[in-house]
């Protein structure tokens, strides 16, 4: 056990941190009770909440830092050379066989390609929105193939026609980043797909009371579309959902209702610099 | 008006009447060791356990009996009826630790015995209004465990009211709950229009106009409901020292304790009473929960992030479509170990077994607790607080801040911690009174 002073700087605390682990089996605790700006390392051993509590401090610490990285790109947990490598030649094997324009794109770009992967930081992959759809800190996805019905089409194109080719209707439901309508295959098959906030099980329960005839309106020009109030419907639209391999999001933690109040707070903040500067 | 009738004579006490006050009472918690003796058990009990006949009669102690899935499977319920049951059940709490966000300390690798490890089977709780009824009462539900090596007993827990009714971090606890249609309770002020039955109780419409599934056959399910059972272990030192590091008077702090909750100590609401405590408002149930946020729409007299507001909304505007009303359950919160101390700051007081086991009852209980968890405690955005999680319940993270809206600068308060750690838990089905008669009369 080692009592170390500390300046309040963040800078010594990550150096005295790394330092830490490197003699293995210990867990930090910035405790406030030490008095401001002190630092002790403890082994592990006892099973109290006090220690639990530390513990996880720890792990928050580190998946903290991890998270904000998939933010910043700034690379926190660097992949290691060996693995670097190990993926370059998958992905040599993978394209062996492409078309001249991907083999080529491979051996020019490779440089980049090697940054890239050194740069991915590895908790930044796929998360699960739950029981279907992929995830990105708190913004999911939802991508749907359904089949229209025979006059279903022109319905449904006239509808969206009149809503301008716009949903603002659905600034309501409060969560959805965007929606968008897709026909394809000669007007026999619709892609809707949306990026909304949260997981994916949530709220459904909520537009059966709260918005039916919006659902039901839109989709019973699908085909098997039971109705909303369908005791099934989850299981419906889990059967047409397609987990989407992969899912960037630019800003992992911005949901919409963050968003908004970020707008207004950045107006509100420009005003007041504009009436301080004056 | 609606004519739906719930069956009183079917369903358990326990589900409409209300905590007595005082109270005490005690958990038992069984395992199934052998299905024979388990259903000689359940058959011996059952003629003691109160059917909400006479749900007023809070003044008789009364007994409920709960059954985990894997309860259900011990006692040897036929597999397609097994496979009825919603899939949170069958999994059991333990397993659900990622929808409910028990991760953590809040691990169930970390929870205390004998949770989380499927052993769990029957749970069998007493309520009364003294610690003599509470002995006695519990002496007739240990009278038919008599004989039997079949079944055991995993774990007591005592639980009662402490003095003034006090929750280990010094609240009055339990004042909202839904009402609901058809039950024949009449709603107090500020419950809100009284919820349609089937949220609450199988085998009636629920909110969407339909029932929602129940388990088969109908015997089973019908006239039943689910339990989430959640033990917390109150780190009364750790609230007290919060309370301290960021207020230095006396009233400060108090305003702060309030702020936490949205109700002062004695239970009166923010909202009727901004600046004070008011000890009769607190203990009149006529008044102290009739209210609703239309005249603070700001948060400025509750938090949108407290306590309160979170588990139930009212009529708060919200960031995202939601319908407050299919997220309603009926909390039974029980208070066990030693009572509530204002002086306790130490990490010592921290580990005193001390907290509230909470019962959480409804038709969907599993899904209403883990939306809860989800949407209400460990997150913030449905009502603009961002990031932030519920302060009492909620398992804060590192750099965790509660906000607290004001004039002329909100208040952002640092170094909020997990105040209440989850220590075990559970699912449980309550069976109808004919159900439990149907369970006991399974043969193998």
């Amino acid at each position: 056990m080692f009592l170390a002073p500390l300046g309040a700087k963040e800078r010594h605390i990550s150096l005295l941190w790394s330092e830490a682990v490197q003699l293995g089996n210990v867990s930090i605790n910035i405790s406030p009770l030490c008095g401001e700006g002190s630092i002790y390392v403890e082994d592990f051993g006892n099973t109290t909440l006090a220690h639990r509590l530390r513990d996880q401090d720890q792990t928050d610490r580190k998946e903290k830092r991890v998270a904000m990285a998939t933010q910043t790109q700034i690379a926190t947990e660097p992949k290691s050379d060996a693995v670097v490598e190990q993926k370059i030649q998958k992905l040599k094997e993978l394209y062996a066989d492409a078309p001249e324009l991907g083999k080529a794109a491979l051996e020019n770009g490779l440089a980049n390609i090697k940054q890239e992967l050194a740069a991915i930081s590895t908790t930044a992959g796929k998360q699960s929105a739950g029981r279907v759809g992929a995830r990105q800190g708190k913004v999911s996805e939802l991508t749907a193939i359904l089949k229209i019905t025979k006059d279903g089409a022109k319905r449904l194109r006239g509808l969206l026609e009149i809503m301008e080719g716009n949903f603002k209707g659905a600034d309501v439901v409060g969560t959805l980043h965007d929606m968008r309508f897709v026909f394809l295959d000669n007007d026999t098959k619709l892609l809707f797909a949306t990026a909304y906030d949260g997981e994916w099980d949530a709220y459904i329960d909520d537009f059966v009371t709260k918005i039916p005839t919006s659902m039901d309106l839109v989709f019973c020009n699908l085909e098997g579309w039971p109705g909303i109030h369908d005791p099934n419907i989850k299981d419906w639209l889990v059967k047409h959902q397609i987990t989407a391999d992969a899912w960037y999001v630019a800003s992992p933690n911005l949901t919409v209702a963050e968003t908004r109040r970020l707008e207004r707070v950045g107006k509100a903040l420009d005003e007041f610099l504009d009436k301080i500067s004056a | 008006m609606s004519s739906v009738k719930v069956d009183l004579t079917e369903i358990q006490a326990t589900i409409l009447r209300p905590r007595p006050a005082p109270y005490f009472g005690t958990h038992v918690l069984l395992r199934v060791n052998d299905a024979e003796a388990g259903r000689a058990f359940l058959r011996r009990l059952t003629p003691h356990i109160d059917s909400a006949a006479n749900w007023w009669n809070a003044a008789d102690p009364w007994l409920e009996v709960g059954i985990s899935y894997a309860g259900l499977e011990a006692l040897g319920v036929p597999q397609d009826s097994l496979q009825s049951f919603p899939e949170a059940f069958r999994e059991g709490m333990a397993a659900r630790a990622r929808q409910l966000g028990d991760e953590g300390v809040n691990d169930p690798k970390n929870w205390d015995q004998p949770y989380g490890k499927g052993e769990v089977h029957i749970g069998v709780s007493a309520f009364s209004e003294s610690e003599e009824d509470r002995r006695r009462i519990l002496s007739i539900a240990r009278e038919q465990l008599e004989g039997f090596s079949g079944v055991s007993v995993l774990a007591m827990q005592d639980f009662g009211a402490q003095p003034g009714d006090l929750n280990p971090l010094g609240y009055k606890d339990g004042i909202d709950q839904p009402a609901i249609e058809g039950s024949g309770v009449d709603p107090l002020p500020g419950q809100g229009r009284p919820i349609k039955a089937g949220e609450f109780i199988l085998g009636y419409a629920g909110e969407s106009g339909v029932a929602l599934p129940m388990p088969q056959p109908d015997i089973l399910g019908r006239n039943g409901t689910f339990v989430g059972f959640r033990k917390y272990q109150s780190r009364v030192g750790a609230f007290n020292r919060f309370l301290r590091a960021n207020g230095s008077t006396e009233e400060e702090r108090e305003l702060l304790a309030a702020k936490l909750v949205g109700r002062w100590r004695s239970g009166a609401p923010l909202t009727l009473s901004p600046e004070v405590d008011n000890h009769t408002l607190g203990a009149d149930p006529q008044r102290n929960n009739d209210f609703d946020y239309s005249r603070d729409e700001r948060g400025r007299q509750a938090p949108f992030g407290c306590h309160i507001r979170r588990m139930n909304p009212r009529d708060t505007k919200l960031t995202r479509l939601t319908d407050v009303n299919i997220h309603r359950i009926i909390r039974r919160g029980t208070t066990y170990g030693p009572p509530y101390d204002p002086n306790a700051l130490s990490e010592a007081d921290d580990e005193v077994p001390r907290g509230a086991i909470f019962l959480f009852i409804s038709a969907k209980a599993m899904a209403t607790i883990e939306f809860l968890q989800q949407e209400w405690i460990n997150d913030g955005n449905f009502i603009g607080a961002g990031n932030e999680r519920d302060p009492i319940v909620g398992l804060q993270e590192e750099g965790a801040t509660f906000t607290i809206p004001k004039e002329p600068v909100r208040r952002r308060v640092h170094s909020i911690e997990t105040f209440n750690v989850l220590r075990g838990g559970e699912y449980f089905f309550l069976p109808s009174l004919s159900a439990l008669k149907w369970l006991a009369g399974l043969e193998n």
